[in-house]
């Protein structure tokens, strides 16, 4: 290597006009001299680029890349022969070449959140061979996560998914340096997290985390790559980057929690989060290398079922913005659940809407059917859901319908079949059919109507009376 | 398509306010709640996000609760809360909450 770089040094010397003997100049002063020629270098490119352009003439393409002897020369580490035979087929890519082989190399990316998004975003990451990856999720891996969290594995089942993904990375690449935080990424740790980070990707799964990472990666200054994906949607921008957006510039109000939809109630399919996750793996390079045009001040939109991607332009930073802004309001992080209105979480949220005397325990419920005490049972779920379970005799009336006209009438036409006044309303996990009783409550006339809800709905019916009942 | 406007008498006052057929486009949770993904309606030219949404609402009633988190885009460009809108036949607006999901 130095011997090649000696040979080259010298004869660029010879070639060079004046005939100049570096060999006594200072480190300043060669690097200053390297400056001047990369710019020289820039402008004979450009030049002969003009000249193409113009003639149509075909030239071949010259190498942006510094040569190896060079880089010694300014104290940055040449590819090692492993590195060029692993990344081979990224760097012979003339927009990407050993130059941005190294700045990954050099690069550090923090994923928030282990899942759908995440494990696509930090296996191509790792696969190109960023230098050091934060990986952040406080939560455990269960089996319903595996159809699109890839790297998680059956037997990693109730273990960690930060280190799940840790492990799974190691052994697709051990030259990246991976930090696994086990931990719930609140206003108290995630400034110091970010910070020790080039480029955070927002892979999470609720609102009031989308928040804090987006007022951290302000006040950090770090672009951040937000990705989400739901059902067969996705969305895809990169804020706080070149005089984009942030996220507050676009979304100053946080949406109203009822109409938030997580992947546990909305359902997703793997592949669609995949495609994002990816799509913020790439964006992430592109920033790091400076390679392309990062979807900053633009949001690209996913639709899986169409198979289309949909750009829309947006906005420029916003000088009004409560973080961004020219004079922010928000100078540290705040209480994110309590702004949102919402927890840090997509985890089941619990309604209590009833009393205890207006529900019935699974126990109670399976004695009631015992007793054959008549009574009509609706099952307030979607019409698929009950495609994967349900109880005997169940009438389906899924909640959004459950006030309408044909709905009461048939619930009295059944009731006075049976010569009851008793309802049971059921639903997946016992939040929907408290909403359902209460609809009911309004809806049916006569008010000795006795109407109850299932505690627990089916997943308790699973857990305490049933086991052969899947759970979903 | 717009000779005919120029055609139209002078109506002092702004008497009848133009009107032009656009494409709506729903997305995300938007979608679910008006129960369709594209819709053909007819809007006032002269407009803003905010006026443009009330009359959207006035047919897809059920998206009013994502009325504040929502993004509106015109051909595929940012409309920013209180801006001045031209709108013109075939035009595409787009109706986008954010997904949160990951």
């Amino acid at each position: 290597m130095s011997d090649g770089g000696g040979t080259a040094g010298h004869s660029l010397a010879e070639a060079g006009d004046g005939m100049q003997d570096r060999s006594q100049w200072s480190k300043e002063k060669l690097l200053e001299e390297l400056q001047k020629k990369e710019e020289e270098n820039q402008n004979l490119k450009l030049q002969l680029q003009q000249h193409q352009n113009a003639t149509g003439s075909y030239s071949p393409v010259i190498s942006s890349d510094i040569l190896n002897h060079q880089l010694q020369a300014i104290g940055e580490r040449p590819l090692t022969c492993a590195q060029v035979a692993r990344y081979s087929r990224q760097l012979i890519l003339p927009e990407f070449g050993p130059r941005g082989q190294r700045m990954l190399s050099a690069a550090s990316v923090l994923i928030v959140g282990c899942g759908g998004l995440g494990c696509p975003a930090a296996v191509y990451l790792a696969a190109a061979g960023v230098g050091r990856l934060g990986l952040v999720d406080y939560d455990l891996v269960e089996l319903n996560n595996l159809h699109r969290q890839v790297l998680h594995t059956e037997e990693r089942v109730g273990t960690s998914k930060a280190l799940s993904i840790a492990q799974s990375i190691k052994a697709l690449n051990s030259e990246v340096e991976v930090v696994p935080y086990e931990i719930s990424f609140t206003s108290s740790v995630a400034l110091e997290v970010v910070k020790q980070y080039e480029v955070v990707l927002d892979c999470t799964d609720n609102v009031a985390t989308r928040y804090l990472l987006n007022d951290a990666c302000v006040l950090a200054d770090r672009p951040l790559v937000s990705g989400s994906a739901l059902r067969f949607e996705g969305q895809l921008t990169v804020y706080h980057h070149q005089g984009g957006p942030c996220f507050r510039c676009i979304h100053p109000k946080p949406p109203p929690p009822e109409t938030v939809t997580n992947c546990s109630d909305g359902g997703v399919l793997g592949a669609v989060p995949g495609v994002i996750g990816c799509m913020q793996a790439l964006e992430a390079i592109k920033i790091i290398t400076n390679v392309g045009t990062p979807l900053s001040q633009k949001l690209l939109l996913f639709d899986g079922l169409r198979g289309t991607f949909l750009t829309v332009k947006l906005r420029g930073m916003k000088s009004t913005c409560e973080i961004c802004g020219e004079e922010p309001s928000i100078k540290q992080l705040i209480d994110y659940e309590q702004f949102c209105g919402a927890a840090a979480t997509d985890k089941d949220k619990g309604v209590t809407l009833l009393e205890r005397n207006e529900r019935v325990t699974v126990e109670e419920y399976r004695t009631l059917m015992e007793a054959n005490k008549p009574h009509v049972l609706i099952d307030v779920r979607l019409p698929v859901e009950l495609e994967i379970c349900s109880l005997p005799n169940c009438i389906n009336i899924p909640l959004k319908d459950i006030d309408k006209a044909e709905s009461i009438s048939l619930i009295q036409k059944k009731l006075s079949d049976l010569g009851s006044k008793s309802v049971v309303c059921v639903c997946r996990r016992g939040n929907d059919s408290q909403l359902a009783v209460r609809q009911l409550e309004a809806s049916l006339s006569q008010p000795d109507y006795q109407v109850k809800d299932i505690i627990g709905g089916l997943t308790a019916w699973a857990h305490k009376i049933d086991n052969s009942m899947p759970v979903y | 398509m717009d000779l005919l406007g120029l055609c139209l008498p002078y109506q002092p006052g702004g008497m009848t306010e133009r009107e032009v057929s656009v494409t709506l486009l729903f997305f995300a949770g938007a979608r679910d709640l008006a129960g369709v993904e594209r819709a053909t309606v007819t809007l006032t030219a002269s407009t803003t996000p905010e006026q443009l949404l009330a009359e959207v609402v006035r047919s897809f009633g059920e998206i009013t609760n994502l009325r504040d988190s929502l993004i509106i885009s015109l051909n595929q460009e940012y409309c920013e809360p209180g801006q001045g809108l031209e709108l013109s036949n075939g035009d595409e607006i787009a109706i986008i909450p954010p997904i949160s999901g990951g």
